[in-house]
């Protein structure tokens, strides 16, 4: 194991990997940025690639591209209130409205130091998961997961705010819409109104893209400002945010440890990670009459997460060659390209590259926070652009972001009509992130009951492990129900 | 003696009538050489950017330009399942400009023969260009089960785990397995882990599959015999009940149109047979050989052409209409789980 280590760290020096490896943080970094690409797109792009390059340096490359995207996809999140990547849909709820506070400098100097600290828990997982999770994997069927998605569908409770009964109807309209098109059992289309596009179902890219940019873009071209509302000099306030976030060690670290869990689960990935860590803090962080407004640990908590779910899904990808999610079913098909098999074998055969990769995940991490951390002061300046400038801007890149889903005009579509519903429900006072959770949780939802009835019948749901999710479950609805009533009676 | 001037008359006819055939042949061949030259073929590809159709046809790209003089750009068009990519490539203009590389052919046939939602081609009219990639199919058994042979499961109840049902049901029918039940919804990767935990017994995958799991998982018996990959494992053709043939035939058929090359209806025969002897050159070529050895396919034993591939797709248009139904009813519902 010592010599392992040793090669994986002399492998760290080689030249061919410092230049792959920075070239592969910049290039995550500018992915992120950029609403709409993703992870998927740009470990696509440079897949092809890495059939002439050797493992040491194919796999850090891709490693490193997907490490930071949910570094770089915060500020589009905080600056224009646009989601990067799906990943960083919940940082929405809180970082935009501190940079309309003129507190862009601190959402983001709290959240790049918050995705370096989650990136580096989740290698740390990672490393001391990998040789002992075998049992543990072996353990969890789709009975488990299933319940995990129920107990996701369950934190509705906490994102509704003071109405609970919008919440659910938000919830029940995204789990109906991820409905549309091929069911994920027989591939039967349903509701797809004989349009083609629709057979796979709404993408969520411009989906999303629209619920949250076009409402923000619309009511900001509405008041011809720009984007922080208060001329405070705050905006350089990165180092503020970064002893913010070291006030919340516990938050991080345990929103850390649920975006590790939710990375880990098969088809969850950040998005679902996101959200959960931000119910979890809104669930046990006091006073809560912040959240929603602005407040710092909206912050935290998703960021942690997002950045530690890459560590938690490497865990499957490594250990079985089962992926997490889409950019981790990437990295197996590059393991695969550079002749590598994943699986139990490549925890005997070939563990040097599995520190290599745990190295390159933490370092990438603590590159990718700091390059950003850097310009955070440049980056916040974006908040006091006139409005008449940035608006074009942005509906460029959130129309362009929404294309690259399908390359087909129905994306267009779906960003605007969802650009319409997000507008009507902010400006009604209706929660939007539930409808996002029933959205993302409803395939898995459905997926997974199929499979566990089908194999289990209904004894699925006397499993131990099921029985403690649920427990868990209808703790966290207590309590969210109990705040709930605290809100509204404070 | 007139009779042998006739004769030589007409021969030398012939002749010329053959060779002015020839040269007419040669010289379109050589004006589709120089349409490609400099043009942009648009690659369609009809799944997710980074899926392994993605990948795999990504790994011709580069030698398909060297060998057609042509620029390739790479479309994928996910929407619908595929469809978005296949209906775009069924509509495209004639001009040879649009192919899909690497094509999912029996998801394509069965989409049309089945009438499925969204369709908007007609899967005969597509041309095929050629095939110079394959990954045998095979179905998998729980290696800790000690079943062996195909005759081994024949009396068996065992649960079978599938993304969709399709090769699992007509291996069924061919090989007399009553017992099977399908659970759908699993991923290849998933199905593994389903088997490790006794879930599943049985599953479909090539050979990456197995690479990865050569401690759980015993290939018994594959679409077609490909001892390369598969020493031992028998084709189904070769172990299918008497009377069931046909099942065999059609995964035997699946095999053989799957990872094709298509072009738009209506393309030029000398563009299409252009295109067929560019693939062919890649098919020969020893760096594309190696590209593709690296992504765990495998190279067809010979170049697979347009007519042999358009000869498979005829064999398919001969099913009636109650034929297509069985097979409708065999792949979707015969052996889906019940609760």
């Amino acid at each position: 194991m010592l010599e392992a280590f040793q090669d994986a760290l002399s492998s760290l020096l080689s030249p061919g990997y410092i230049a792959l490896f920075t070239s592969g943080v910049f290039l995550g970094l500018l992915v992120g940025v950029i609403p709409g690409i993703g992870g998927v797109v740009g470990l696509a792009l440079l897949l092809p690639f890495t059939l002439h390059l050797e493992p040491t340096v194919a796999l850090p490359l891709l490693i490193s591209v997907v490490a930071v995207i949910n570094t770089s996809d915060t500020i589009p999140a905080v600056l224009i209130g646009t989601p990067g990547s799906v990943g960083s849909q919940a940082t929405i709820v809180d970082g935009y409205p501190m940079s309309q506070k003129g507190e862009a400098g601190k959402a983001l100097g709290a959240a790049f130091t918050v995705s370096l600290l989650g990136g580096v828990i989740g290698a740390i997982i990672l490393t001391v998961s990998v040789p002992i999770i075998a049992p543990v994997v072996l353990m969890l069927g789709s009975p488990e997961f299933l319940a995990m998605c129920l107990l996701g569908i369950s934190m509705v409770a906490v994102l509704s705010g003071l109405h609970p009964l919008r919440g659910i109807i938000a919830a029940g309209l995204g789990l109906l819409l991820a409905m549309i098109g091929e069911d994920p059992t027989m591939g039967v289309a349903r509701w797809y109104l004989n349009v083609p596009y629709l057979v796979s179902g709404i993408s969520i890219v411009p989906m999303a893209l629209g619920f949250f940019a076009i409402p923000e873009v619309v009511d900001l071209c509405v008041r011809g400002t720009q984007i922080a509302k208060l001329s405070s000099g705050a905006l350089t306030g990165k180092m503020d945010g970064l002893r913010e976030a070291f006030r919340h060690k516990k938050l991080i670290v345990t929103s850390a440890g649920i975006g590790a869990w939710i990375g880990f689960m098969p088809g969850m990935g950040s998005v679902i990670a996101n959200w959960i860590a931000y119910s979890w803090a809104v669930m046990t962080c006091n006073p809560k009459d912040g959240f929603g407004k602005g407040d710092i640990r909206g912050v935290i908590a998703p960021e942690s997460a997002n950045n530690a779910s890459t560590g938690g899904a490497l865990i499957p990808t490594l250990a079985f060659g089962v992926p997490g999610g889409t950019s981790m079913a990437l990295i197996l098909a590059a393991f695969w390209i550079v002749g590598i098999t994943p699986g139990p074998k490549l925890l005997t055969e070939n563990l040097d590259l599995v520190y290599l990769i745990v190295w390159t995940l933490a370092l990438a991490n603590i590159l990718g926070a700091a390059v950003c951390f850097l310009m955070t002061d440049y980056l916040a300046a974006v908040t006091k652009v006139p409005i008449h400038i940035l608006a074009p801007l942005i509906l460029v890149v959130v129309f362009g972001g929404s294309l690259l889903a399908n390359f087909h005009m129905g994306d267009i579509v779906v960003m605007l009509s969802f650009g319409v519903l997000g507008w009507l429900m902010k400006h009604l006072d209706w929660p939007r992130p539930p409808l996002i959770l029933g959205f993302v949780l409803s395939p898995l939802v459905e997926k997974y009951y199929f499979q566990s009835t089908m194999v289990y019948g209904s004894g699925w749901m006397i499993r131990p492990v099921v029985i403690v999710i649920f427990v868990i479950t209808a703790i966290g609805l207590y309590f969210g129900i109990k705040n709930q009533r605290r809100l509204k009676t404070g | 003696m007139k009779k042998v001037v006739h004769l030589f008359g007409a021969l030398v006819s012939a002749q010329l009538l053959v060779g002015a055939g020839y040269a007419l042949a040669e010289e379109k061949f050589k004006n589709a050489a120089e349409f490609y030259e400099g043009k942009t073929i648009t690659v369609v590809v009809a799944t997710s950017a980074g899926g392994g159709f993605d990948v795999q046809s990504r790994v011709i790209v580069p030698y398909f330009e060297k060998y057609t003089g042509a620029n390739i750009t790479v479309r994928t068009m996910p929407a619908g399942g595929g469809l978005q990519g296949r209906n775009y490539v069924f509509a495209a203009k004639p001009d040879g400009l649009t192919v899909s590389l690497v094509e999912h052919g029996p998801k394509m046939i069965t989409a049309g023969l089945f009438g499925s939602r969204g369709v908007r081609y007609k899967w005969d009219k597509f041309i095929p260009i050629g095939k110079i990639l394959q990954s045998p199919v095979v179905l998998f058994v729980a290696k800790s089960l000690k079943w062996n042979k195909p005759q081994d499961l024949a009396e068996k109840t065992f649960v079978h785990g599938a993304s969709r049902p399709f090769y699992g049901p007509q291996f069924a029918e061919a090989l007399g397995w009553n017992g099977m039940q399908i659970v759908p919804g699993l991923g290849t990767p998933e199905r593994a882990l389903a088997m490790r935990r006794g879930e599943i017994q049985t599953s479909i995958g090539g050979a990456s599959v197995l690479a990865a799991n050569p401690d759980l998982l015993q290939p018994i018996v594959g679409t077609v015999s490909a001892e390369e990959v598969f020493p031992g494992v028998p084709g189904v053709a070769n172990v299918a009940l008497p009377g069931r043939k046909k099942w065999a035939d059609y995964l035997v058929a699946w095999e053989n149109v799957m990872y094709w090359s298509i072009t738009s209806p209506g393309v030029p025969a000398e563009r299409v047979r252009f295109m067929e002897a560019a693939l062919q050159k890649v098919w020969m070529d020893p760096g594309y050989r190696t590209d593709l050895k690296k992504i765990k396919m495998v190279l067809p034993s010979k170049f697979i052409g347009s007519n042999e591939l358009r000869s498979q797709m005829d064999r398919l248009t001969t099913l009636s209409s109650e034929d297509v139904k069985e097979m409708e009813y065999v792949i979707k519902n015969k052996y889906l789980k019940k609760n």
